[in-house]
């Protein structure tokens, strides 16, 4: 068995700033309990701000310093999130919070293999747990309690404590200080007093004068660190739905307030969808604005956004969402932002291809006009749909593209192609009347050669707009040919004879 | 794809060029497509811009046309310029045809005039290499059967002079 702990030692100034807007989390933080701080930021421990000071003292040193409460819901959220992560490499997976300190520890020696070893399965757990921006230490040991004894006990350490059997991690855990086991650091003072700082010390001394002192839970969690006594763990299984919410620290009027706290939550979405092995196809943002005088609570305002093919790709998700939050109005200013995501896809992903193949060429086509149309709206990006119609205006219809990326190609059909072009190419929207002048119609005052017969369209008696024209290709002073038609009903008196321009051929 | 053309397309006659109406992708800028009530709006310049260049550098459309808003700036078309030529397709800009007298970034700037029944005059006004002092005259599409051109061009009776209808910078 092979324990590996991500100790998390700044998990709630982490989940603090993540309710912040962007521009505030350049500025110096630190969470406050009561009177007193509790954690610094690194940029406000650069300016001197320390744990214990009080909070007047922090204002006065650091005068923009951003001070915040611990919140248990919100850190619990944020560590899930984490576990979550960590369940894309094993199925064991559990967290750990004694002693106020949270730890996830995963069981991975079944999954050494899969990955290739166990730096490599390092490397990769770190460009997972990147994205949820939170700063970690890892350890591992053949024991689950172990692992978080060693991992809890340095946060500074680059590669981390790593010991692969049992004499090397005892070895390891006999300079470890007393305070890191949970009831150790209830009777710290006593133990101090007795001259007993390190494990060694302890576990040199008599088992029962040890358990009649201080009780039998520091004995015991002496013997399943060092693995005398068995530690079994209940795995934690990922919920079948996403929902989170994130209190926002200042009320967000706009929805570009809302991207921070937007893209923390869709860090948090992907780990969720990986740890059940799925993808994402669509997802909600839910703005809750605050509750009206007597108790009356508004709905809140969503935004979908539904992917024409399901992605586990953080950066296109992000761009997307960027995009789509910049044209949503807010109904209210939102203090809560939630998401909530109840569909996976789990079909697996289609496979990377070395050269460019083309159905690699349609995803990302279909991923080009998702974003097109993220930005410039549904009708943004139109495909032409011929209708069977003789009319010409209405031969034609569009239709906003539905980004499918799975059909094939259509096979190219070898029709007839007529000698020459009976339809123009140019169509224009509205048929211009046109003067006539000895029963010519005119065109910008110069008169039209009629060059070829009539052809008469006369149809759509059905859906009430007759159309009966008999059409003529002419050509204008210059020669270009345009196509005009001479309406034969509904008649109209006065209006010189009925041309109309339609269009102009290419 | 095309970028805000001026007009409606005909279905029928792109049938007839042999153009695949499926894989045709339009962007309607300052009308949306005639007919189709509910989607007149305008569009933004700055956002068709966009959407050209995020087309341009994804790499997976084929040739664009677009049609640009009138008196666009001269950084913005020299980003258009980098845009389309990591970009494998041809990418052709219609123009107002007061720009032919304004410097711009393309390689290649035509002129089109009409010369007669389905003939097109092509002035060359800039190129890689030499210039080309006279037009090329290039026959379109037939419109009419041979034996009404015939008699059509009988029938004129002055020489039709050129006159520009549209100034085409191809990049």
């Amino acid at each position: 068995m092979l324990w590996l702990a991500v100790h998390l030692p700044a998990l709630s100034l982490e989940s603090f700033a993540a309710t912040l807007a962007s521009d505030a989390q350049a500025r110096p933080l630190a969470l406050a309990d009561g009177h007193r701080i509790t954690q610094a930021s690194a940029r406000a421990a650069s300016l001197g701000i320390k744990p214990g000071m009080k909070r007047a003292t922090a204002l006065a040193l650091v005068a923009d310093l951003l001070l915040g409460a611990a919140d248990a819901t919100r850190d619990a959220q944020a560590l899930q999130a984490v576990a979550h992560a960590a369940l894309a490499f094993t199925p064991s997976v559990c967290v750990d919070v004694s002693a106020g300190v949270p730890v996830v520890l995963l069981e991975v020696q079944p999954s050494l293999r899969f990955f290739g070893g166990f730096a490599k399965l390092l490397q990769r757990l770190q460009s997972t747990l990147r994205p949820l921006g939170h700063r970690w230490q890892l350890a591992s040991a053949p024991t689950a309690l172990g692992a978080a004894l060693l991992a809890r006990w340095r946060d500074d350490l680059a590669r981390g404590t790593h010991s692969s059997d049992r004499a090397a991690l005892c070895r390891l855990l006999d300079e470890a200080p007393v305070w890191l086991l949970g009831p150790g650091r209830d009777h710290w003072e006593a133990l101090q007093g007795m001259g007993l700082t390190q494990l060694a010390d302890l576990h040199h001394l008599p088992r029962s004068g040890l358990a009649r002192r201080f009780g039998p839970e520091l004995l015991a969690d002496l013997d399943r660190a060092r693995g005398d006594a068995p530690d079994p763990r209940e795995p934690i299984e990922p919920p079948a739905r996403f929902e989170q919410r994130i209190e926002l620290f200042a009320r967000a009027d706009t929805a570009e307030q809302l991207l921070a706290g937007a893209r923390v939550l869709l860090a948090r979405l992907l780990a969720w969808a990986g740890a059940r092995q799925g993808r994402v196809a669509r997802f909600t943002l839910m703005a809750h604005a605050e509750a009206r005088p007597r108790g009356v609570v508004d709905e809140p305002g969503r935004l979908d956004i539904a992917l024409a093919e399901p992605s586990a790709d953080l950066a296109h998700l992000q761009s997307l969402l960027a995009e789509r939050l910049a044209r949503w109005q807010l109904p209210a200013p939102t203090l809560d932002l939630g998401l909530v995501c109840d569909v996976l896809v789990h079909a697996p992903a289609p496979n990377a291809e070395l050269f460019p193949s083309h159905r690699a060429e349609r995803e990302g086509l279909a991923r080009l006009i998702e974003r097109l149309q993220a930005r410039l709206g549904p009708q943004g990006v139109q495909q032409l749909v011929r209708v069977a119609d003789h009319r010409p205006e209405r031969a034609v219809d569009w239709a906003p593209v539905q980004a499918t990326p799975r059909q094939p190609p259509p096979a190219p059909v070898a029709s007839r192609e007529p000698a020459t072009q009976t339809r123009p190419l140019w169509l224009l929207g509205e048929p211009l009347p046109l003067a006539e002048r000895a029963s010519r119609p005119c065109l910008d005052g110069t008169p039209l050669r009629l060059l070829a017969g009539p052809e008469r369209i006369e149809s759509g008696w059905w859906d009430g707009a007759l159309a009966a024209r008999d059409y003529f290709i002419a050509s204008a002073a210059d020669g270009a040919l345009v196509w005009v038609y001479r309406a034969r009903l509904p008649l109209q008196v006065d209006d010189g004879g009925g041309w109309f321009l339609q269009g102009r051929f290419a | 794809m095309l970028f805000d053309p001026p007009a409606g397309l005909s279905g029928w006659a792109l049938a007839q060029l042999g153009v695949p109406t499926e894989q045709l992708l339009v962007i309607y800028g300052r009308d949306g497509p005639r007919g189709a009530p509910g989607l007149r709006r305008l569009l933004a310049g700055a956002d068709l811009l966009w959407a050209l260049e995020q087309s341009l550098k994804s790499g997976h459309v084929g040739a664009v046309l677009a049609w640009l808003p009138q008196r666009l700036r001269a950084d913005a078309l020299r980003r258009l310029q980098l845009a389309a030529q990591t970009h494998d397709g041809p990418v052709f800009l219609f123009r107002e045809i007061d720009a032919r007298l304004k410097p711009s970034a393309a390689p290649l700037r035509l002129a089109l005039a009409c010369a007669g029944i389905d003939r097109l005059a092509v002035r060359v006004l800039k190129r890689r290499g030499p210039p080309l002092t006279h037009p090329l005259v290039l026959s379109l599409a037939p419109v009419l059967t041979e034996r009404l051109r015939v008699r059509a061009e009988r029938q004129s009776a002055a020489v039709s002079l050129p006159r520009d209808l549209f100034s085409i910078d191809a990049r």
